[in-house]
């Protein structure tokens, strides 16, 4: 059974799948640019010391992001 | 001349391929009006001249980032002969995804297998004919960072700039093709580009290729629409999916992972470098480091380094002509004020050549991204990023630093507003200059409170920077591109020596070039400024008198000697004079008693009627010395006041009487702002002219004894005088870079006027309150100090509608 969430309700070493991307314009270019995109499998890893930004491992490496920016996307945990 | 393209993703370790091909013969400029760095080489190779170009590192090649912008069109407008991808070996998959782009522009292209040895070591086994064959080009192992695989390279780039290439590699876009198809049908226009690629650009809605090839924006909305429709998916990512896609089947297909790879060295690092506890601990050791190891090292080998710009200093003002008694010739004066200028920037050079070697080596190492995501929390709540931390430190966050090498260091903040903001705030922090005369005023005013004003001066102006930037972010800036926080964390990586030795030289060299060659413009201004219209004609006709009776009373000394031959005209005095003169200064230098007989040995060799004055060694000679030690002193007191007249009189000096009505209820007189003025030309001039003027004949004491027995300050003054000093504008180096960073005069202006016209505020309100509240000195620092904390805290508690990244906003 999975719930749509978005990427920031992940907590840390949990997975999830990109369900959609509600980001537009230049996010939406830089999200799909770094491997973002709907089909994809995340994980986080991370949150930074002060829990914003967080880390996360899409396509075999790292990327941090923004929670502003993580609840663009919406995810299905796995 | 074949020109070739370097491509790449960002830390695909693309520089070094490119120091690996270029050497040291590289050439630094920017893409025209931005601030990305261009470098340029040319290769030479089997007959051929290579003309590379290192492109910006992308991720992909919409034109939405500025590396993006560039890097397309540097490959659309200049059609290079060849595309050197360079791919991160031990990320494959992912970097096929900016490959397969390259290869639809349907250039020849030689794919460089780049970090074999990290690949090797997670246990990948990459079959390189079977990738050449499944892409159609040629591809060469590398290992940049070691220099391993240049001449394969530099044979595949000569092979694949002799062939064309038969049939380019195919993604296939599936259910896509037929659109692709039906916009490849409307393309008419000639460009020279691969249809394809224009078709794929103008479906993803690339403006720039949709004006290209003259199609309008509707016509792609509607299959865009189309698509959306059937199968309900954006069509850029849908695209984007089916090169990924693709990117895994031709990784399937070619990599065989030989073994499970385990914890990488990156993921065991990250687990304390980014622990939730150690993060701050571990970033304020790396801020107190590169501090220590720059600012405070480097200001030590200036120790070591300021004896040799000092004995060239002695060479260049030999060769000017000699001042005679009084009267000192223009060209003498410029000289003497032209190399004084230069030499002061460039007793800097240590400092900022550890500087960029400290910051080259956290660049390569992949910390800067980790300090960034550690700190963006704080710092976007003023607008600024995560980022900006480094150019603050180097700027001066800790009690002193550099705006230059701050300012600089901004160019790798992804965000333009928040670029713009740092850039604009870094100049507020303490630059070492200030120290000086904060330490003056300190000493002269605030003798038992030092510890407690120096912590004020160091940590008030982070403060000021934040607020600054949050107004500047929320205001003027507010338009301003930003961008949003999705940043790859690189894997770690050991630098090489010669990648951070060429960066730090390249850096070095840009300065000198830059800088310098505004400052001298400066100078020269500056110099006119100072020096014109001159001093009056009664006080100099005084002067000189007073000169003339001196020269008698040597002359009356010297009689009856048996020196007297040697000095029965002015020339020959004058003479013996600047003897004198180059002497002791020759003398200040000599360090070894052994050095010392050889500059006496020298001296005697050249002057051997006159010398033995100098050395005094016989009753007969002292006397004579002591006579012509009375004639220098009196000499040099009526120098420098002519030299203070001069000042008084000048254009600057009528600018800072001009302005004491307004000054002075902030406490300044026009002495003051004759000294902040002259500060534009670098911060220590204030120091040099505020002891000028003060040194009032020649006293022995210090300038800040002169200044606290002078009974027209008191502590407020000084606090005044601090408080402006701290939000006094750039000196003219750091408005260089300024201007080189924003790339526009306007905020250079806005740099200089704004700081200024703020300072004078909140100078005058606070010394006004100060008058009105009895305040003590340490009482006005300290008020201002809790107003401009508690705003601090204030605005970053309060919510901010457009700090962060806006969603659906483009530009």
């Amino acid at each position: 059974m999975t719930i749509a969430l978005s990427l920031s309700d992940l907590k840390t070493n949990e997975r999830g799948r990109i369900r959609l991307c509600r980001a537009r314009g230049l996010m939406k270019q830089k999200l799909i640019s770094m491997g973002l995109i709907p089909g994809v499998e995340v994980t986080v890893l991370r949150s930074a010391p002060l829990l914003d930004p967080i880390e996360i491992a899409v396509q075999n490496y790292q990327v941090a992001l923004r929670r502003s920016e993580a609840l663009l996307v919406e995810v299905d945990r796995i | 001349m074949i020109r070739v393209a370097l491509a790449g993703q960002p830390n695909c370790g693309k520089s070094t391929i490119f120091n690996m091909l270029a050497g040291v013969n590289q050439h630094v400029a920017n893409y025209p009006g931005v601030t990305v760095d261009k470098k340029t080489a040319n290769v030479t190779f089997g007959g051929d001249v290579y003309e590379l170009v290192d492109l910006p590192g992308t991720y992909s090649f919409s034109t939405f980032s500025l590396e993006e912008r560039v890097a397309k069109s540097f490959l659309l407008d200049e059609n290079p002969d060849v595309i050197v991808n360079v791919i991160d070996a031990s990320n494959l998959r992912r970097s096929l995804y900016l490959t397969f782009q390259l290869l639809e522009l349907g250039r020849p292209m030689v794919l460089a297998l780049n970090m074999m040895d990290v690949a090797e070591r997670r246990g990948l086994d990459i079959a390189m004919d079977k990738l050449a064959e499944m892409l159609n080009v040629r591809v060469v192992k590398t290992v940049g960072a070691r220099g391993r695989g240049k001449s394969d390279l530099l044979q595949a780039m000569q092979a694949a700039s002799r062939t064309e290439i038969a049939e380019p590699f195919r993604v296939e876009y599936a259910e896509l093709e037929t659109y692709i198809a039906r916009i490849e049908d409307r393309i008419t226009r000639q460009t020279g580009l691969a249809k394809r690629w224009l078709a794929i650009k103008a479906l993803e809605g690339d403006e720039v290729i949709l004006q290209k090839i003259g199609l309008d924006r509707e016509t792609i909305t509607d299959l865009t629409a189309d698509i959306h429709s059937r199968h309900d998916i954006d069509v850029d990512q849908m695209i984007a999916g089916l090169r990924y896609a693709s990117a895994d089947r031709v990784y399937h297909k070619c990599v065989t992972e030989k073994s499970v790879p385990g914890e990488t060295f990156t993921t065991k690092a990250d687990r304390v470098v980014l622990n939730r506890w150690l993060a701050f601990p571990i970033l304020g050791l790396v801020i107190y480091l590169v501090y220590q190891l720059s600012i405070v090292w480097g200001y030590k080998l200036t120790d070591h380094t300021w004896p040799l710009l000092a004995a060239l200093r002695n060479q260049i003002f030999a060769l000017l002509p000699r001042s005679q008694f009084i009267h000192t010739p223009l060209v003498t004066e410029f000289g003497v004020w032209m190399t004084n200028s230069i030499l002061a920037l460039l007793n800097y050079i240590p400092i900022f050549f550890i500087l960029f070697v400290v910051i080259a080596i956290l660049e390569d190492v992949g910390y800067m991204p980790r300090m960034a995501f550690i700190l963006d929390r704080i710092f976007r709540k003023y607008g600024l990023h995560g980022q900006s931390t480094l150019p603050l430190v180097l700027g001066g966050a800790l009690v002193g630093g550099c705006a230059v090498p701050g300012i600089m260091a901004t160019k790798g903040i992804a965000d333009e507003r928040a670029r713009l903001a740092t850039v604009l705030t870094v100049p507020y922090m303490n630059c070492l200059a200030k120290v000086p005369f904060y330490t003056l005023l300190l000493a002269a005013f605030f003798k038992p409170h030092m510890g407690i004003m120096m912590f004020f001066i160091s940590t008030v102006t982070l403060f000021i920077a934040l607020i600054l930037a949050r107004l500047l972010t929320s205001t003027v800036l507010k338009s301003r591109e930003t961008a949003p926080f999705v940043m790859e964390m690189p894997t770690y990586h050991l630098p090489t020596i010669k990648g951070v030795l060429l960066r730090a030289f390249q850096r070095l060299w840009l300065y000198i070039k830059k800088v310098v060659t505004i400052v001298v413009a400066v100078a020269v201004v500056l110099f006119v400024l100072l020096q014109y219209p001159g001093v009056p004609r009664e006080k100099m006709a005084e002067l000189r008198q007073q000169a003339d009776s001196a020269m008698a009373r040597f002359s009356a000394s010297v009689q009856d000697t048996a020196y007297q031959p040697h000095l029965d005209t002015r020339e020959k005095i004058y003479q013996l004079l600047s003897i004198n003169e180059s002497y002791r200064a020759d003398r200040l230098l000599a360090r070894s008693q052994a050095a010392v007989d050889q500059l006496n040995s020298s001296y005697l060799e050249r002057y051997p009627e006159l010398f033995p004055i100098l050395l005094a060694a016989d009753p007969e000679t002292r006397q004579i010395n002591r006579a012509l030690r009375t004639l220098s002193n009196t000499g040099r007191g009526l120098q420098l006041e002519i030299r203070n007249e001069k000042i008084v009189n000048s254009y600057l000096g009528t600018l800072g009487r001009a302005i004491e009505p307004v000054t002075r209820h902030a406490g300044f007189d026009w002495r003051i702002n004759v000294a902040f003025l002259s500060s534009f030309a670098a911060r220590e001039s204030a120091v040099a002219t505020l002891g000028s003027i003060y040194e009032q004949g020649a006293t022995d004491a210090s300038p800040e004894q002169v200044m606290a027995r002078d009974g027209a300050y008191t502590p407020i003054h000084a606090a005044t005088m601090l408080l402006f000093m701290l939000l006094t504008p750039p000196c003219i180096a750091a408005m260089v870079v300024v201007k080189l960073q924003s790339h526009s005069y306007l905020w250079m202006l806005f740099a200089v006027l704004f700081p200024t016209a703020l300072g004078i505020m909140l100078s005058l309100i606070f010394f006004n309150l100060a008058l009105q509240f009895n305040w003590s000195g340490v009482e006005l620092m300290r008020n201002f100090y809790l107003c401009v904390a508690a705003l601090t805290l204030v605005l970053g508690l309060k919510k901010s509608s457009h700090s962060g990244w806006q969603v659906g906003k483009t530009h």
